[in-house]
């Protein structure tokens, strides 16, 4: 099992009036090739076969999550995550036999830009949706996970995003190579009525396995 | 006595009396010490008492019995030896009356007849026995009649018989292997028991080698004292075996044995192959002792076939001495059982009756089984009545053949008693101390239709006994039920459960239909597979009624055809189990995937596709589990359902 990338948005809040976020997506830098030369020198070379890689991307940085769905108890904000995208361009033998990859998700806890108590990340839960999963049936997306106020909707799943959420995966990686995988997300952060109110971020940190 | 034997200070004064008690004792002692010790009488044991003198004849009729005419419910033919000019001998007979002895037969009740033969059978032991038969005509059907044989002064003591009814009765008879060795010391007590089961029997069926030696005074002597009064008013119905001949027929059977005289008409044939009708049964006697000779093997043949085409008695048994299906050694009776074997078929003999062997062998041809414990061909029996035992040969004779032979015993002394009914016919074998040793129950329909049932035991009421037309079969398709073994009009419940249940009592929610088994206790029932079954699990038919708890063997109930896998596996530091089906079947199925840590259900997975979900167990670790995969499909627009379980590894991710 090897961590292929990881990659890290943040979610922001403002609970109250107001919210705004932003998530902020870490690339790695390209380097572009040089050019210059007066003499011609030719040389044929063979065309070698690239070994295909397996990435993920995700198609924003920052999410900020608004207030929809409160009630007396509880307060409810609600965004998307932005796509993510698993793109694997390996041809079929060159993956390992039996391998799987799976995108997982944690949250740090929501921190308060004036100091006021953190919101754990318990609080924040989400709802995978497949995108584009191919047609094979063998790309899924994550179970919903819930909050630690909520009742458990599957087997001990009302934890929130705390370690390790799985956001999508598949059961076999050699029968998906050569294509590309999205899912987004419902995000959904509920906390207590008698939450202090103010801007808070947390980071979501998405990592792809195999 | 106890004040003597405390009182130890003058044991012997006062003692006197009780020492005189002592040696009254141990004189009765010596008394019986003498009874095992000859010596202390002499040298020489006493003489063998000569056979001359054991079974010489006198005036005094012996060896009474009685043979069957082909017109039961009126005539009887009576047989006895006795020293008697053959103008003297005679017969006396009238409707039995309740008293004899004081009470002398009202005048005009006695009828006289004279012998309608005499024979006098010169034998070795130097004097001639002289047997005599009357034939009593006139009589009156299923009417009890007594009579006595005698010269006019030299008379038998009075014997009841009773005519036969005029058509179908129920009625028993008992059929005997050969008696043949030991007649004076073992036959005895078999003959004797026969006869305490079945006192009311009509008939005795002897299949021949009724002695060892064909002329043998001395053993036809022994033979008629082992049944002793029994014969005089019973009809016997024997055959020759080989140990009757010897260099030709025993000079005693026809004198003895006045049968019908309406065989094939050959003269060497002449009262060893006859048949008779009694009460519904026709019983038909060949002579198997001339399967060398063509010509009366043929006579034989073309026969039987005409007693046997044109019958109009529902049942039929065949009785002869060499067997279709040997039970022993190397033995091969292939003309028996080539020209005989097929009619016996064909035209639906119930019982075929043989001896031979000193063993015993009871079967069927193969073809003709139904179920473990039914049958619906002719009955082939081999027994012993007689001392002399062979040993068995493993049934090859059958199995070589084509039959299977369902009930073997050896080192037995047997007895068959032989229960006729309208519409059934029981048949039970029991050993020499009069403990059952095999049987069945001939059920038979008026088209002639039969079922050979094995008599129930705990044994064949359980267990594997429904027969099925398929062992996979798709969900709401049809299985050909059948069964046998039933009472006429028994309710049979027919459940459908999981292959392998236990337990005896069919529960109500498998339940599929009520069933009545027909008059030959069969069962059929074209069960159609609910939808609501588990398609792709094994389930069995399972019948419950008042005699029997018996089930199918497993039936595959097609299923969806999936391609399921689950495993355990690490992501990260966390443990997720993964399940995937995919659908190689030819329509869209729901799926829905189910582990201990979560289930996803997806619906209308195309051909070729797949669904599958990964779920987090939150741990480290998972142990090995079991997840389970439901797919459902439609067949003829009702939804079935197939369960998949799959096991998956523990898997650790530390």
């Amino acid at each position: 099992m090897s961590t292929w990338n990881r990659e890290r948005l943040l979610a922001a809040v403002a609970a109250g009036a107001l919210l705004a976020g932003s998530v902020t997506l870490a690339s790695p830098a390209l380097a572009e090739p040089g050019t210059g030369g007066d003499v011609s020198v030719t040389v044929d070379i063979e065309e070698i076969t690239e070994p295909g890689v397996l990435a993920m991307s995700i198609a924003g940085d920052s999410v900020a999550l608004t207030e929809d769905g409160s009630t007396l108890l509880v307060r409810q904000f609600v965004g998307g995550l932005p796509t993510v995208t698993v793109t694997d361009t390996r041809a079929a033998d060159e993956v390992p036999s039996g391998a799987a990859w799976a995108v997982l998700g944690s949250a740090t806890d929501f921190t308060g830009a004036a100091g006021q108590e953190p919101i754990g990340a318990g609080h924040l839960g989400w709802k995978p949706r497949l995108v584009d999963g191919g047609d094979t049936g063998l790309v899924s997306e994550g179970e919903e996970v819930v909050t630690v106020l909520d009742e458990p909707t599957q087997p001990g799943n009302n934890v929130g995003l705390v370690d390790q959420e799985l956001l999508v995966s598949t059961f076999d990686s050699g029968a998906v190579a050569g294509g590309a995988y999205s899912v987004d997300a419902d995000l959904f952060l509920r906390t207590p009525a008698d939450v202090a109110a103010g801007a808070y971020t947390s980071t979501l940190t998405l990592s792809l396995f195999e | 006595m106890t004040r003597v034997l405390t009182d130890q200070k003058a044991p012997w004064r006062i003692g006197a009396r009780r020492t005189k008690i002592v040696a009254i004792g141990a004189a009765a002692l010596i008394v019986g010490g003498v009874a095992i010790s000859p010596a202390a009488f002499g040298d020489a044991p006493p003489a063998k008492h000569p056979a001359a003198e054991i079974h010489k004849p006198s005036p005094v009729p012996d060896r009474i019995i009685l043979t069957p005419t082909t017109t039961p419910s009126t005539s009887q033919r009576v047989t006895w030896r006795a020293e008697a000019p053959a103008e003297w001998a005679r017969a006396e007979i009238l409707e039995a009356p309740r008293a004899l002895g004081d009470v002398v037969p009202p005048t005009g009740a006695v009828t006289r007849l004279s012998a309608l033969s005499s024979t006098a059978v010169n034998t070795s032991l130097g004097y001639a026995s002289t047997y005599h038969t009357v034939e009593f005509t006139g009589l009156t059907p299923n009417t009890r009649y007594t009579y006595r044989v005698g010269d006019g002064s030299n008379w038998s003591e009075w014997i009841d018989f009773t005519t036969a009814a005029v058509d179908f009765a129920p009625f028993s008879f008992i059929y005997y292997g050969d008696a043949q060795n030991y007649i004076d010391s073992a036959v005895p007590r078999v003959f004797r028991q026969a006869f305490a089961d079945r006192p009311k029997a009509k008939a005795i069926v002897n299949a021949g080698d009724l002695i060892d030696h064909a002329n043998s005074e001395e053993q036809w002597g022994q033979w008629y004292k082992a049944s002793g009064f029994i014969d005089g008013q019973i009809n016997n119905i024997s055959v020759p075996g080989n140990h009757e001949y010897s260099g030709g027929l025993s000079q005693f059977w026809r004198p003895q044995f006045p049968y019908p005289d309406n065989g094939p008409g050959n003269p060497e044939l002449k009262q060893t192959v006859y048949s008779l009708d009694y009460q519904g049964v026709r019983f038909i006697a060949l002579d198997s002792n001339h399967q060398s000779n063509a010509t009366l093997m043929a006579a034989q043949t073309a026969w039987l076939e005409g007693v046997l085409k044109d019958n109009p008695n529902k049942w039929t048994v065949v009785t002869f001495h060499h067997p279709v299906y040997s039970t022993t050694g190397s033995r091969n009776n292939a003309q028996v059982r080539n020209q005989w074997g097929p009619l016996f078929e064909k035209y639906g003999v119930d019982l075929v009756l043989q001896g031979h062997d000193h063993s015993y062998g009871r079967g069927n041809v193969a073809t003709n089984r139904r179920s473990a414990a039914v049958h619906d061909g002719t009955v082939y029996a081999v027994s012993v009545s007689g001392g002399k035992m062979y040993q068995l040969n493993n049934g090859q004779n059958w199995t070589g053949n084509g039959a299977e032979v369902t009930s073997t015993s050896q080192n037995t002394q047997l007895y068959q008693l032989i229960d006729v009914e309208q519409g059934t016919l029981r048949y039970e074998s029991r050993y020499a101390n009069g403990q059952h040793h095999d049987g069945f129950l001939i059920r038979k329909n008026d088209q002639g239709e039969r079922t050979v049932n094995e008599l129930r035991t705990p044994q064949n009421t359980a267990g594997q006994q429904v027969t099925v037309d398929k062992t996979t079969v798709d969900v709401k398709g049809t299985v050909a039920v059948s069964a046998y073994g039933y009472d006429p009009a028994e309710k049979v419940a027919v459940h459908l459960r999981e292959a392998g249940s236990t337990g005896d009592t069919g529960r109500d929610e498998d339940r599929i239909a009520t069933v009545t088994a027909d008059e030959l206790g069969r069962i059929s029932y074209p069960l159609t597979v609910p939808a609501s079954t588990n398609a792709g699990s094994a389930y069995e038919v399972f019948l419950t009624s008042k005699n029997q708890k018996i089930t199918s063997p497993a039936i595959t109930v097609t299923g969806w055809k999936v391609d399921v896998q689950a495993r355990a596996h690490c992501v990260g530091t966390t443990a997720h189990v993964s399940v995937t089906a995919r659908n190689t079947d030819a329509g869209p199925l729901d799926v829905e995937l189910v582990t201990p840590y979560g289930s996803r259900k997806v619906s209308d997975v195309a051909p070729g596709k797949s669904a599958s979900q990964a779920f987090t167990s939150r741990a480290r670790s998972v142990p090995a589990g079991t997840a389970t995969v439901t797919v459902t499909g439609t067949v003829d627009g009702d939804p079935v359902t197939m369960r998949v379980e799959v096991p998956f590894d523990a898997a650790s991710c530390d």
